[in-house]
């Protein structure tokens, strides 16, 4: 599923219907956006929700707020679904508890990972105010490759990553997600990013270190750390990984690449990312084309065209507003 | 197969010393690590303080703690600093800063410095969490990087939030065994940064579009003029068919200036040619003058200071293919 340069959006709220369909109304709603599940609530005759889901293409963002409610998926919702999905659950507004794999607490502003293919009993007690992610297994997959470790525990809002990710997602409103200031992929892949250093965190023990990151893998991110020096050469690179010149090139053909190669590659990441950018609006091609590493405009045109099928003027954003503050 | 395993953590602490050397121990640790600075303790008390870093892909995280002190920056410490770099520094106690005017720097907010500004920090005891950015990287992500300087970013405001939570997990510790590579962790922390900047209004308002469109028009009459060895900037304002004052404005917009682009132009065309097989048979000195440089010396200084290696290093470290 591919990143939508805007995304689209809708609205549900249980103002739009009378009040002896709203409950009704609300599950079936639920159901459909996000997973299929049945939701129960002691005091249906006053209840009140409303969400707002926007699309992003790997990733759904879901706003919802309503009136205390619980609600279970149980084994027959579960083969109704379609395909697994993932989701990350913020209640930002009070504290409930998550019945997923084993019992939770999760406390105002906690965050919780939950699975599609096991089912949940979710009790709200209080008017809640979730942020909600949902997210496709592929697309969380390249980011949490035991993805099951963190399913079902407690992400705490004021300590470690857990902090950097709950505090990033409440950004992530609709105003903000409707014009973003940075390409709504780059602001997925930081979703990424976080839950796979809070799997590391939470996980125990799952982690790489550097010194196991096979050799030609160390030398690319080293060229892609370094890329936009103009003057990069193989040496710099071999150097600090402490290996001769020629062991770097062996390595990188090991693997069918080329120290060229690559730092193209990565300078044309750097570009087409800093032209994609609203809030790089104010820079001309020619400008991102040097920062970005590359020594003249017209190569930098070239290199975009073959890579992305678009010139760098395609690539800027459209929209002639700025997003107000 | 022979290469280092892990980058290590660097450790400095005034334990190490004699009491009466040890704020001249945390001044060449902060040096080393930082950048030049000259300290002067506050108190008569016994001063101690100890700092760990290590390299993160293009930034380097540093954590420090210790006994208040001051911190300064003046002409002779900028001039000894190697590359231009942004700081960001996060502490768990206020400062009073003076960095371009006179900054208020709140317990936990994290301010912003320029290393080509004069700098005067006073703190009270402290830990501080300090990333060090090359100029060159932040660019990437922020319009007019320079204009950063002695900007706070509020914990409490809505990216700051975001921001300060993330830089509170960047450690030394953590970085040399980071379960991701250091350019993804680098490009969540640019993107924060960005997000953070524009909140603040900071990277729109200085300079304009117009300023920048002449800067960018400065910067390409330059390039296409920098091998001429006497080349001035009243030769450059002539070609573009504006005033001298208004080519210097335009520059200052953008955190330039006529000499440094000129420089940089000219060690761009040095480098193209030491690396090409083309030239082989001129010398070095020879590859300087033709690119711009009127002495040889202050060729080999200009390379050293953009590459880390002198001209002939550049040559021989090539790429054989």
């Amino acid at each position: 599923m591919d990143w939508q340069s805007s995304p689209s959006m809708a609205r549900w709220s249980t103002a739009d219907v009378p009040a002896s369909q709203r409950f009704d109304y609300y599950a079936a709603a639920l159901s459909a956006a996000q997973t299929p599940m049945s939701v129960s609530s002691d005091h249906q005759e006053s209840f009140a929700a409303a969400m707002e889901a926007m699309d992003l293409g790997p990733l759904a963002v879901f706003h919802q707020t309503g009136s205390g409610n619980r609600a279970v998926r149980d084994q027959r919702d579960i083969e109704r679904s379609s395909e697994r999905s993932f989701h990350l659950l913020i209640n930002r507004s009070s504290g409930w508890t998550l019945s997923h794999r084993g019992s939770i607490r999760l406390g105002q502003g906690d965050a919780v990972l939950t699975d599609s293919a096991i089912g949940h009993d979710l009790i709200i007690p209080g008017q809640y105010e979730f942020v909600h992610l949902k997210m496709t297994e592929a697309w969380l997959q390249q980011w949490l490759p035991g993805s099951d470790k963190l399913v079902g525990q407690r992400i705490p809002a004021d300590a470690g990553w857990g902090r950097a990710l709950t505090s990033f997602v409440a950004q992530l409103t609709p105003q903000l997600l409707l014009e973003p200031p940075l390409p709504l992929q780059l602001i997925g892949e930081h979703v990424g990013a976080m839950l796979s250093l809070i799997g590391t965190e939470l996980g125990g023990g799952a982690s790489t270190s550097r010194a196991e990151i096979g050799l030609a893998e160390r030398i690319c991110d080293a060229i892609v750390q370094q890329c936009t020096d103009v003057s990069l050469s193989v040496e710099k690179v071999a150097t600090p990984l402490n290996i001769s010149v020629r062991t770097l090139h062996r390595s990188l053909a090991g693997c069918g690449k080329t120290f060229g190669g690559v730092l193209l590659e990565a300078r044309v990441n750097v570009a087409v990312r800093m032209l994609e950018s609203p809030l790089l609006r104010g820079l001309t091609a020619g400008e991102i084309g040097r920062r970005a590493g590359f020594v003249d405009a017209s190569h930098l045109a070239r290199v975009v065209r073959a890579r992305v099928g678009r010139t760098p003027a395609q690539l800027r954003p459209t929209g002639t507003h700025e997003r107000s503050v | 197969m022979p290469y280092e395993p892990s980058p290590a953590v660097q450790r400095w602490s005034t334990d190490d010393v004699p009491a009466g050397q040890r704020l001249d121990h945390y001044a060449q640790a902060l040096t080393s690590a930082v950048n030049p600075m000259r300290l002067a303790s506050r108190n008569t008390g016994v001063f101690r303080a100890e700092i760990t870093s290590a390299e993160f892909g293009p930034m380097t995280v540093i954590r420090s703690s210790g006994s208040g002190h001051r911190c300064l920056r003046g002409d002779a410490e900028i001039a000894s600093s190697t590359e231009r770099s942004i700081h960001l520094r996060i502490s768990s106690t206020g400062c009073a800063l003076i960095h371009r005017g006179v900054v208020d720097v709140r317990a936990h907010d994290a301010v912003l410095l320029d290393s080509e500004i004069g700098m005067d920090l006073d703190a009270a005891d402290f830990e501080v969490t300090h990333l060090k950015l090359p100029f060159s990287w932040v660019s990437q992500w922020i319009v007019a990087p320079g204009a950063l300087a002695g900007q706070v970013i509020a914990h409490d405001s809505a990216w700051g939030r975001a921001l300060t939570a993330f830089a509170a997990q960047l450690t030394p510790e953590w970085a040399v065994q980071a379960p991701l590579p250091a350019s993804v962790v680098a490009d969540q922390f640019g993107a924060l940064l960005a997000l953070a900047a524009h909140d603040m209004q900071v990277d729109r308002t200085v300079p304009t579009r117009g300023e920048l469109a002449l800067g960018e028009r400065i910067r390409e009459s330059i390039a296409q003029r920098c091998t001429e060895s006497g080349l001035l900037a009243a030769d450059v304002a002539a070609d573009l068919g504006v005033s001298l004052r208004t080519l210097h404005r335009a520059l200052a917009a953008r955190h330039d200036s006529f000499g440094a682009l000129l420089v940089g132009e000219r060690v761009r065309v040095a480098l193209r040619m030491l690396r090409s097989p083309l030239f082989d048979r001129l010398t070095t000195a020879e590859i300087g003058r033709r690119a711009g440089f009127a002495d040889a010396s202050h060729f080999a200084r200009s390379v050293r200071a953009r590459c880390g290696v002198s001209p002939n290093q550049v040559r021989r470290g090539r790429d054989p293919a």
